[in-house]
């Protein structure tokens, strides 16, 4: 194992994320931006995701990872093996297996428990980016849209 | 073309760790952190300047894990940053107590102690000195102790000299406006997201972290042409600022019994930007702004860039991309920028795959 903390954040970096997480939870279609923190992984490679994944998951969790659709993407091995290296939890291919499954381009096909989280990943969560290319602009957008 | 995912990938990342690890010491020299600390200052402080944590140690390591690219050095320092806890906020720096080890001004030639060049490769001629690939400790050494001793006939003074800003002159004419303090607390964006419109703390935040090559390219180009900031350069100094923390127990606002917790190296640069104002009669009147740059360590021209774009975001009615703080802000990070550039190295084949599906789709739509 790495010579961090557990999950690589210290823990009050991961309490704000899972407060946001939380935040999210509670006003269905909004949402909720937090300050994302510099991962070992370049930004762009998953790492919205990987801090969610990092704030939640604890010792006796099972992680699974899809990137561009397979367990077996470059990507994914990569982003598997930070959160091994600094957790030490068990990893797994298997949907049903998985405690934490984070995911880009692929919602497994085994129906999931409740016991069970997705890390959804998307590239730019703002579906007006491609539209409009100012943030004030967007949210303004958005919230009308949704009111 | 059906989708194929690449698999396999786990052997093949572990053999090219390998070639990056043989790639770095089959040369057969080790570079002392400490050689770096000692002689690459001016990278050093890049590093620490633009990841936004203050250790010359620690951006001495990052480059020599980097061999040298700073992307990477500041990448390895910023993801190194977010397994810190942070347990105080600093007070308020006053640049006024700055140890002064230069100072200079391009709006004032006679200033209250002087224009103290310090060190600075500003007025060297640029030729590649070739002694250098032959340096010799011995040499360095006998020309250190006549460089000391010559120094020795300066008798130092008993008390600290702490230099006047620059300012204080145009606020002497009343060229200069007098502001109240504004001691609200500064936003931090390492700690809650950027959002528009932002204060100008979260500005001037985002401009130091900000990659040195960014900074000065859109500061160039708000100078150019691209922008309506023309500023003279009131003063740039640098030197050693004293960090002092406050008890956080502590109810009473007392300097006394804050804590000295160390000092750091800062550049700072205030510009004298030219403004039209309306006076009490409603007549235009000139006036000065200032355009405020600071950063780790020494480095000039990022904190000049910086005090262009920090007068630039202040005039947001200008409609040049380096008057808007969405442009500006969200661009100029060295780890957001150069993190979202490289992704597009990583596999994007069912990305693509759809694409070409659609295009595909349309073509025979045509036909």
């Amino acid at each position: 194992m790495h010579n961090t903390h557990f999950a690589f954040f210290d823990e009050s970096s991961k309490k704000e994320i899972r407060r946001a997480i939380l935040k999210a939870v509670a006003i269905p279609g909004y949402q909720v931006p937090f300050a994302s923190r510099e991962m070992p992984i370049a930004r762009g490679w998953g790492t919205g995701g990987l801090q969610i994944t990092l704030s939640i998951i604890g010792k006796p969790d099972v992680l699974k990872v899809i990137d561009q659709g397979a367990d077996e993407s470059v990507n994914a091995v990569s982003i598997k093996k930070l959160v091994h290296e600094t957790t030490g939890v068990k990893l797994t291919d298997q949907t049903k297996d998985a405690s934490i499954i984070q995911s880009r381009h692929r919602i497994p096909e085994v129906p999931l428990t409740k016991d069970q989280i997705i890390v959804l990943q998307v590239p730019e969560p703002e579906p007006l980016r491609k539209v409009e290319a100012k943030e004030y602009v967007t949210k303004k957008i958005t919230c009308r849209k949704r009111i | 073309m059906g989708y194929v995912a690449v698999k396999g990938g786990t052997k093949a990342i572990e053999a090219s760790m390998k070639r990056v690890k043989y790639d770095r010491i089959k040369g057969e020299k080790v570079l002392d952190v400490h050689t770096i600390m000692s002689t690459m200052s001016a990278m050093v402080d890049q590093v620490m300047s633009e990841s936004s944590l203050y250790s010359p140690f620690l951006a001495a390591l990052s480059i020599k894990q980097a061999e040298g690219n700073m992307e990477e050095a500041v990448f390895l320092m910023r993801a190194h940053r977010s397994t810190l806890p942070r347990l105080y906020y600093s007070q308020a720096l006053e640049t006024k107590t700055m140890l002064v080890e230069r100072r200079i001004s391009a709006s004032f030639k006679d200033i209250p102690g002087g224009q103290l060049l310090g060190s600075t490769v500003d007025y060297t001629h640029r030729l590649l000195d070739f002694n250098l690939v032959d340096e010799s400790l011995e040499k360095n050494k006998r020309w250190l102790k006549d460089y000391e001793t010559a120094l020795q006939e300066n008798v130092p003074s008993d008390h600290v000299h702490y230099y006047t800003k620059v300012v204080e002159y145009l606020r002497e004419e009343g060229l200069f406006e007098e502001y109240a303090l504004d001691n609200t607390d500064p936003v931090d964006i390492t700690k809650e997201s950027l959002h528009f419109p932002a204060p100008r703390s979260a500005r001037l935040q985002v401009l130091t972290r900000g990659q040195t090559g960014a900074v000065t390219s859109l500061g160039y180009a708000s100078l150019r042409g691209y922008g309506q900031v023309h500023p003279t350069v009131g003063e740039v100094r640098v030197g050693h600022v004293p960090i002092h923390v406050k008890h956080p127990n502590e109810i009473e606002d007392d300097a006394e019994n804050d804590y000295y917790i160390g000092k750091i190296k800062i550049t700072e640069v205030e510009a004298f930007v030219p403004v039209n104002i309306k006076n009490e009669d409603h007549e235009e009147e000139l006036a000065f702004e200032i355009g405020y740059g600071v950063c780790y360590g020494q480095n000039e021209t990022k904190a000049i860039a910086m005090s262009i774009l920090d007068q630039c975001l202040e005039h947001p009615e200008y409609h040049f991309p380096t008057h808007d703080e969405e442009f500006v802000l969200l661009h100029i990070d060295s780890v957001e920028s150069t993190g979202f550039i490289s992704h597009l190295k990583l596999p994007h084949y069912v990305t693509f795959q759809s694409r070409l599906d659609s295009v595909r789709r349309v073509k025979k739509g045509r036909q």
